[in-house]
C-alpha cells in the first residue's frame, strides 16, 4: 500500500544521499587543491635550496653535502631529488636503487609518480640558469600519507552523512507524523462513522483537508435526504392509493354486484392483490439497505422497550427474555432491524406455551439472531414449506400463520439467511445469519 | 645523529672508495648501477622480506657495503615496540646473515 511517510522518506532520503555525498566529494576535492598549491610551494622552494647546493669546485660544477636537507640521505625517506647538468646527474641518495619516471615539463607533475616502497610521489621540476650553466632540478615527496588521510576523511565523511541521514530520518518521521495527524483523525472519524458512532466528521480541520470533510459531510446530508425523500413519496403513495382501495372494497358490497357474484369475487380478488402488493412495496422500500450512518440498532437502547411492548400486546404471564453480548449496536438500519426481530418476536410470542428468548450472537463476520419458543412448532418436513410460503407471499393470503414475509424480505435485503430448526425449549427456533455490511461482497462470492 | 654523522664520514667515504679495502660502503649511483646490471637485487624486494621478519617495523636506514667481494646490505630497522635492529643480507641472494638488536 502506498504511503505518504514511505515516499516522503524516500525523497528525503535521495535528496540527502545526492546532496551529502556531493558536497564530500567537491570540498575533499577543494581541499586536495589548496593543499597541492602550498605542497608545490614548498616543492619550489626545495629546488631552489638545491640550487644553492649546486657549486663551482676546482673541477666544474659540484654538489655541496653539507647544504643537503639529511632526508636526502636516507634511503626510501620519502624525499628526493634529480639534478642534471649537462653530462652530470646527481641522484638523492634517498633514491638509493629507485628511478621514479622524473617529469621533464617544468611545475607540478599533473600525475603522481611511483616510487620505491609503494609510494606515490607529488614531483616538481623547474628550469634554472646559473653560472652560465643550465640546471634542471627536479624534487619528489611521498604522497601516501596525504591519501591516506584524505581516504580516512572521506570514511568519516561517510559515517557522518550516514548520522545525519538517521536524524533527519527520525525528525522527519515526528514532522509527518504531527502534520498527518488531522488525516488519521478523519480516518478515525471515518470508521466511527461506518459503526453508527457518528453522523458528520467534524469541520474542525487543517485548510487541506477541508475540502474533503466539507464534501464527506455534504454527500451524507445529501444520501440521507434523498432516502427519506424517496421513502416518503413511496409512503405519500401507498396511503394516497389506500382510500382509492378502501372506497373500491366498499363498492364491492354494494347492491348491483350482488347479482354478479362471480365478477364480485373477481373484483375482490384482484383489490386484495393490488393492496398486498402496495403493503409489501411500502414495506420493501423501507428497507435502505446500506444503512446510514446513525441509523444503528443499539440493541441495550431499543431490546428493552421492544421487549415490553410485546409483553404488553401478549397475554401476562410468558416469560419473555434476551441476551445480547455488552454495547451490542448492530449496523443495520434500527427500523428494519425493529421490524425483523418484532416480526420474529411477535410470532414467537403467539406460539408460545410460556417462554420466548432472544440470543444476539456476534461472530467474526457477522450476527446470528436466534429465536426460540416453546410452542408446538413446526415439523421438520414442512419447515421449507413455511420458509417458502413466507418468501413468496403473493401467492397466498395474508395472515398465513407465520406472518414472516417481512422477515424474508428484510433478510433477503441484506444479504443474510434464515431459516427454522427444532429449539431447545421444544419448540420452533428461527435461526437468522446475518453478514457484516462490508462482508457482503464475499459472502456473496463464496454462494 | 647518525644522519649528521654519515654526513660528515661522506667525503671520506668517497675518498676511501677510490682505494682499494677489504669493506667499503656503495653510493647510489653505483647501487643503481649494479641493480641494473643484475648484480644486486632490488632494495626494495629486499625490503619486503626483511620487514617480513619484523611485521610493522619501519626503514631507518639502508647500506650497501662491498666485503671481500661479497655486496652486503646492512639494514637498519625500527620494530613496532620502537627497537633498532641491524640486519644484514646478501644483497645477490637475499639471505639473511645477521638480525641482531643493534
Amino acid at each position: 500500500m502506498r504511503s505518504i511517510q514511505r515516499s516522503l522518506s524516500l525523497g528525503l532520503v535521495a535528496i540527502l544521499v545526492i546532496v551529502g555525498l556531493v558536497l564530500l566529494q567537491t570540498s575533499l576535492w577543494l581541499f586536495e587543491a589548496g593543499l597541492k598549491r602550498s605542497l608545490e610551494t614548498d616543492l619550489r622552494e626545495e629546488t631552489e635550496g638545491l640550487l644553492l647546493a649546486v657549486v663551482r669546485g676546482s673541477e666544474g660544477m659540484k654538489l655541496d653535502i653539507q647544504r643537503l636537507n639529511p632526508r636526502y640521505h636516507r634511503a626510501f625517506s620519502g624525499h628526493y631529488f634529480l639534478i642534471q647538468l649537462p653530462g652530470q646527474t646527481w641522484r638523492s641518495r634517498s633514491l638509493w636503487d629507485a628511478s621514479p619516471a622524473w617529469p621533464e615539463a617544468p611545475g607540478l607533475a599533473p600525475e603522481l609518480l611511483a616510487g620505491p616502497r609503494d609510494q606515490r610521489l607529488l614531483a616538481y621540476t623547474a628550469h634554472y640558469q646559473r653560472e652560465g650553466q643550465a640546471i634542471v632540478i627536479s624534487v619528489a615527496q611521498d604522497y601516501t600519507p596525504v591519501l591516506d588521510s584524505f581516504a580516512r576523511v572521506r570514511l568519516s565523511g561517510l559515517g557522518l552523512v550516514g548520522m545525519a541521514l538517521l536524524v533527519f530520518l527520525l525528525l522527519q518521521r515526528y514532522a509527518v507524523s504531527l502534520a498527518l495527524h488531522p488525516l488519521e483523525r478523519a480516518r478515525r472519524q471515518i470508521a466511527q462513522l461506518q459503526q453508527g458512532q457518528r453522523q458528520q466528521l467534524e469541520g474542525d480541520v487543517p485548510l487541506e483537508l477541508q475540502p474533503l470533510v466539507e464534501q464527506i459531510n455534504h454527500l451524507l446530508l445529501h444520501t440521507d435526504e434523498t432516502l427519506k425523500r424517496s421513502r416518503n413519496a413511496l409512503g405519500n403513495l401507498g396511503h394516497a392509493l389506500k382510500t382509492p382501495l378502501a372506497v373500491l372494497t366498499s363498492l364491492l358490497e354494494r347492491e348491483e354486484l350482488a347479482a354478479h357474484p362471480q365478477l364480485r369475487a373477481a373484483l375482490e380478488e384482484q383489490l386484495g392483490q393490488i393492496q398486498q402488493r402496495v403493503s409489501r412495496e411500502l414495506g420493501r422500500a423501507r428497507l435502505a439497505g446500506e444503512v446510514l450512518p446513525g441509523g444503528h440498532f443499539d440493541c441495550d437502547a431499543e431490546l428493552p422497550a421492544l421487549f415490553d411492548t410485546l409483553a404488553t400486546i401478549h397475554r401476562p404471564g410468558l416469560d419473555l427474555r434476551w441476551q445480547a453480548p455488552p454495547g451490542c449496536r448492530l449496523p443495520w438500519d434500527r427500523e428494519d432491524m425493529l421490524e425483523l426481530l418484532g416480526n420474529l418476536l411477535d410470532n414467537a410470542c403467539k406460539w408460545a406455551a410460556g417462554q420466548v428468548r432472544l440470543r444476539i450472537e456476534r461472530h467474526a463476520d457477522g450476527y446470528l439472531l436466534l429465536v426460540d419458543d416453546d410452542g408446538p412448532g413446526i415439523p421438520a418436513e414442512r419447515r421449507e414449506q413455511a420458509l417458502a410460503r413466507g418468501a413468496r407471499l403473493d401467492e397466498h393470503a395474508q395472515g398465513h400463520g407465520l406472518g414472516l414475509s417481512i422477515v424474508g424480505d428484510i433478510v433477503a435485503a441484506w444479504h443474510g439467511d434464515w431459516e427454522l430448526a427444532q429449539g431447545p425449549l421444544g419448540g420452533l427456533r428461527v435461526r437468522v445469519t446475518l453478514p457484516l455490511p462490508g462482508r457482503q461482497a464475499r459472502a456473496t462470492v463464496d454462494q | 645523529m647518525r644522519a649528521t654523522l654519515l654526513l660528515c664520514t661522506m667525503p671520506l667515504v668517497l675518498l676511501l672508495a677510490a682505494t682499494p679495502a677489504a669493506s667499503r660502503d656503495l653510493d647510489q649511483d653505483e647501487a643503481l648501477r649494479l641493480r641494473r646490471e643484475g648484480l644486486i637485487l632490488p632494495l626494495d624486494g629486499l625490503l619486503d622480506s626483511a620487514l617480513a621478519r619484523h611485521p610493522g617495523a619501519r626503514l631507518l636506514e639502508a647500506e650497501l657495503e662491498e666485503e671481500h667481494g661479497r655486496y652486503v646490505y646492512e639494514i637498519e630497522l625500527l620494530t613496532r615496540g620502537g627497537v633498532a635492529r641491524e640486519l644484514e643480507l646478501d644483497a645477490r641472494t637475499g639471505e639473511v646473515l645477521k638480525d641482531e638488536v643493534d
